[in-house]
């Protein structure tokens, strides 16, 4: 049964998947190119002398990019699922409801985990060999609440099209928002260092969230 | 399972009002806060402040209770106006009996900043030394940067990314031979090009001793300072004012402030009383006569005037404390807040407000107003009651808007 869920998530994801992969490798290519521009112009002295001296990591332009992605990624996914609400024939597939909803987050969850993962790696490789082991860490943990924001995004975008009445998907809607905001508070590098446990668990809270849109829809709440 | 997610969704939308609301609160409510420029004056020898009439002109006073106009503020003030003076050629040949001129003004002044958000950031471990004996007049940008570790003193060279071996040993040799332990416990220098002349580094080492670092020539020139065995220094911050009288203002574990002596590494504790880099805020107006310090901490400000020639306490001023409206009005509204920013770092972390009590009359209407729309079923509603009672318009919202009858 798992193969075939597996099968399902794949046909609603396979048209956004290439581009959306495209998409982040080539915005991320792109911060590194300006990085490598500014590199060939100014020197890498430069480059160092203003992290260092203003308090910037170079790759701030990708900082919304996990969140669109985690945005794009929920929406594929669930929306279909919503659509004539075809979620109740999933429901009634011959496999707990509840396992079955956390297995398809978490095929999502595990698509944009690897993406980030992708985009994270091509940063490192040509961080490191441009910068010392501070700096290279520096921008990475700055990145960290980025795609964690993503993450959390994604699931709190599930929670939201699985639920079955207009009037909490708005409650859902603002929460998300307030939750989403928590991610971008400050634009000082390494800021989040403290929160990234909270990030985490607050992650790992959401992670079970449609559970309860989907007992909602199961009990027949609707418009 | 769904209980407990029930549960999290609401404790959720009660963590993400707590934030929100009083945010929003301070943020409707703003309003513009002023405080007279506050000066003491070397020569009425009384804080002097200047200030704005009803119509918008400026004038001063006195904390002896005189008024001056704005030419006069510039006369009794004359070591920080002294180019308006010197324009008018109203500058004072002599004060407190020392003869001087515009250019000794000049040079004698220094303003000094440190916060709490400047000191509480993330740091990168990374610094540059500066040449001290630069080659030409203006200060050359270092091309690499330093890292201490737990064995010596790392060169890093920014162009190739590669660690530059023999100056990294002669550094660490040079610190050794003056008896440093590695790894430092504090590194504190200021890198900019944009200054006259240059102090350097001072350290303090793995046993809490104070190390004064300069690069000449190329080459390391490493001092020990002695210091009081019982002084632990927690903050330094290099200074490089045109007088080149001070090497830096230091902090020590029992919240004195200090001042470093360039000429002969004197150490003199400076009487503004309590002062913790962590979480006062410092500024001081200094000239060869007098210091203007003004110390803030949250709402309190304490303004101090300290002789300038031996660091003592001259006069002082606590002006009343003010709080803001929507501070007045949060504490009978939230019984708490969340907050994940503050003016105090540079970091996002949560931060729970202290309770507070005299929210508990708005907790206790909305229980009340809970129960009532509750009524049929009074039992199964008292545990979330109770919430409504101490977390008042925080729980209220969340469990009436997600309601299991929604």
């Amino acid at each position: 049964m798992e193969k075939a869920i597996f099968y399902k998530e794949w046909i609603k994801m396979r048209s956004l998947l290439p581009v959306m992969g495209i998409a982040l490798i080539g915005v991320t290519l792109y911060a590194l190119l300006r990085i490598d521009r500014a590199v060939t112009l100014n020197g890498a002295p430069h480059l160092w002398q203003v992290m260092l001296d203003k308090e910037v990591v170079f790759i701030e332009m990708l900082r919304f990019i996990p969140l669109i992605a985690g945005l794009l990624l929920s929406l594929t996914q669930f929306i279909p699922e919503m659509q004539h609400k075809r979620l109740k024939l999933t429901l009634h597939l011959p496999y707990p409801r509840h396992r079955m909803i956390l297995l398809m987050a978490a095929i999502g969850l595990g698509i944009l985990t690897l993406l980030f993962a992708v985009q994270g790696v091509v940063l490192w490789s040509y961080l490191h060999r441009l910068l010392a082991p501070e700096l290279t860490s520096r921008a990475l943990l700055t990145a960290l609440p980025w795609w964690l924001a993503g993450l959390t995004l994604y699931m709190l975008c599930a929670w939201i099209c699985v639920e079955p009445t207009r009037y909490r998907r708005g409650i859902y809607i603002v929460m998300t928002l307030g939750v989403c905001r928590m991610f971008y508070l400050s634009d000082v590098p390494q800021s989040y260092d403290g929160m990234l446990l909270w990030l985490a668990v607050l992650l790992a809270g959401v992670f079970f969230l449609p559970l309860l849109s989907v007992r909602r829809f199961k009990e027949g709440c609707q418009d | 399972m769904i209980k407990i997610i029930k549960t999290g969704v609401v404790v959720l939308a009660c963590c993400l009002l707590s934030w929100l609301l009083p945010w929003l609160l301070a943020f409707m409510t703003a309003s513009p806060s002023w405080r007279p420029f506050t000066l003491y004056s070397c020569i009425v020898h009384s804080f002097a402040q200047l200030d704005y009439d009803r119509h918008g002109n400026v004038f001063g006073r006195d904390f002896n209770g005189n008024i001056y106009t704005e030419r006069q503020i510039d006369s009794i003030l004359p070591m920080f106006y002294h180019r308006q003076l010197a324009a008018e050629g109203r500058f004072p040949a002599m004060i407190e009996g020392v003869k001087l001129t515009p250019q000794d003004a000049e040079r004698s002044g220094f303003i000094f900043r440190t916060t709490p958000s400047e000191v509480n950031r993330p740091r990168t471990g990374l610094h540059q030394i500066l040449e001290s004996n630069p080659r030409r007049l203006e200060f050359e940008s270092p091309t690499d940067v330093f890292r201490i570790t737990d064995h010596g003193m790392e060169f890093v060279d920014m162009a190739t990314n590669t660690v530059n071996a023999d100056k990294s040993r002669r550094f660490t040799s040079a610190l050794q031979e003056e008896g440093f332990r590695f790894p430092a416990r504090l590194v504190s220098g200021n890198a900019s090009t944009q200054k006259e002349y240059d102090n350097g580094y001072l350290l303090v080492d793995h046993s809490g001793r104070l190390f004064h670092l300069l690069q000449v020539d190329g080459r390391p020139c490493v001092r020990h300072v002695a210091l009081p065995d019982s002084l632990e220094i927690t903050h330094i911050f290099v200074t490089e004012f045109s007088d080149r009288r001070h090497l830096a203002f230091l902090s020590d574990s029992r919240h004195r402030l200090h001042a470093l002596r360039a000429d002969d590494y004197s150490l003199h504790e400076v009487a503004v009383g309590r002062f913790d880099a962590a979480n006062d805020a410092l500024m001081i107006i200094g000239d060869m006569f007098y210091w203007t310090v003004t110390l803030q901490r949250d709402h309190d400000e304490r303004l101090m005037a300290v002789n300038a020639r031996d660091y003592s306490l001259v006069d002082f001023y606590t002006p009343p404390a003010e709080t803001s409206p929507s501070e007045r009005v949060a504490k009978y509204l939230f019984p708490t807040a969340l907050s994940f920013t503050s003016m105090k770092d540079a970091f996002v972390q949560p931060r729970l407000a202290p309770y507070s009590p005299h929210a508990l009359w708005l907790g206790a209407v909305l229980a009340v107003v809970y129960l009532l729309v509750h009524r049929r079923r009074p039992a199964v509603h008292v545990l979330p009651a109770v919430a409504v009672l101490l977390l008042g318009v925080y729980a209220f919202l969340p469990l009436l808007l997600l309601g299991h009858h929604r």
